[in-house]
């Protein structure tokens, strides 16, 4: 079942005592998460608003990992509770400060295509660098990696961690790092289950 | 026993008006164009993966400036 609450604060409660635990054992608890909250949405970012995410570093130099989420409780289906649904999530890499630089890798989720779109809800992209796109050969061609909304399935931010500590050579803030990724994954499949998107 | 050790969490909670100001200033400060020129650009395609493009969906998610849902997709 999705994250339910009696109230939807109960649903973001929730929700935050399941992400918290997890980015404290890996990025570090140093790492405030700002939410931006209009009734019953909220917004999450890793790091200020006004920054583009958080800076990391790792052992293949430092960069920009940005974690956003949209939320939002509706009422559950008999109207005696609130669930709570994840309307999108951004998490990105960026090796700029520029707000109009693409990323370099990003796994973008949207509960709804804009009108004219086609593409699949949940996807990987690589991002032009410079505007330059970065290319694969494709028979006698190339493809351009950012135009590619390569499908994904749901990204759970575990995973994204994981690949920023075992990938990307971040130092994880604590040594039981794996184990609370893994926990925290059992947890998701368990508790709140796909649905929660 | 002891709490698990958590990231920090900050809230800044306002109306749906008062975070369009905000989407506005910043489609003002990056674009010189009005919020939702700004944000019809991006759902649109451009400045996809910018985070530009996040700032300002995010805000317009929190001003409820975002598509409307149909109950199918729930």
């Amino acid at each position: 079942m999705p994250i339910t609450g009696r109230k939807p604060g109960e649903c973001f409660k929730t929700f935050r005592d399941h992400l918290g635990p997890v980015l404290a054992a890996t990025l570090g608890s140093q790492h405030q998460v700002f939410c931006r909250n209009d009734g019953n949405r909220s917004s999450l970012s890793l790091g200020p608003p006004s920054a583009i995410g958080v800076r990391l570093t790792s052992s293949r130099g430092s960069f920009i990992f940005s974690l956003r989420q949209n939320l939002e409780v509706i009422r559950t289906e008999d109207g005696k509770r609130w669930q709570l649904k994840t309307r999108e999530y951004r998490y990105a890499i960026y090796d700029s400060d520029d707000v109009l630089a693409e990323a370099r890798m990003r796994w973008d989720y949207v509960s709804q295509v804009p009108a004219g779109k086609r593409w699949c809800k949940h996807h990987f992209q690589i991002g032009r660098i410079a505007g330059k796109a970065v290319s694969a050969p494709f028979n006698d061609g190339e493809l351009d990696l950012n135009r590619l909304h390569t499908p994904t399935g749901f990204v759970l931010i575990e995973y994204v961690l994981r690949f920023l500590l075992t990938d990307l050579g971040v130092s994880p803030a604590s040594p039981s790092w794996e184990s609370v990724l893994d926990s925290s994954v059992e947890k998701f499949f368990k508790q709140f289950s796909g649905r929660t998107s | 026993m002891s709490q698990p050790i958590s990231a920090q969490f900050v809230d800044d909670s306002r109306a749906r008006g008062e975070w369009l100001k905000v989407a506005e200033a910043l489609a003002q400060r990056v674009l010189h164009v009005d919020a939702r020129t700004a944000y019809s650009r991006v759902r649109d395609g451009e400045y996809e993966g910018t985070p530009f493009a996040a700032e300002l969906s995010q805000l317009m998610f929190l001003a409820g400036e975002d598509e409307p849902l149909p109950h199918a997709a729930e």
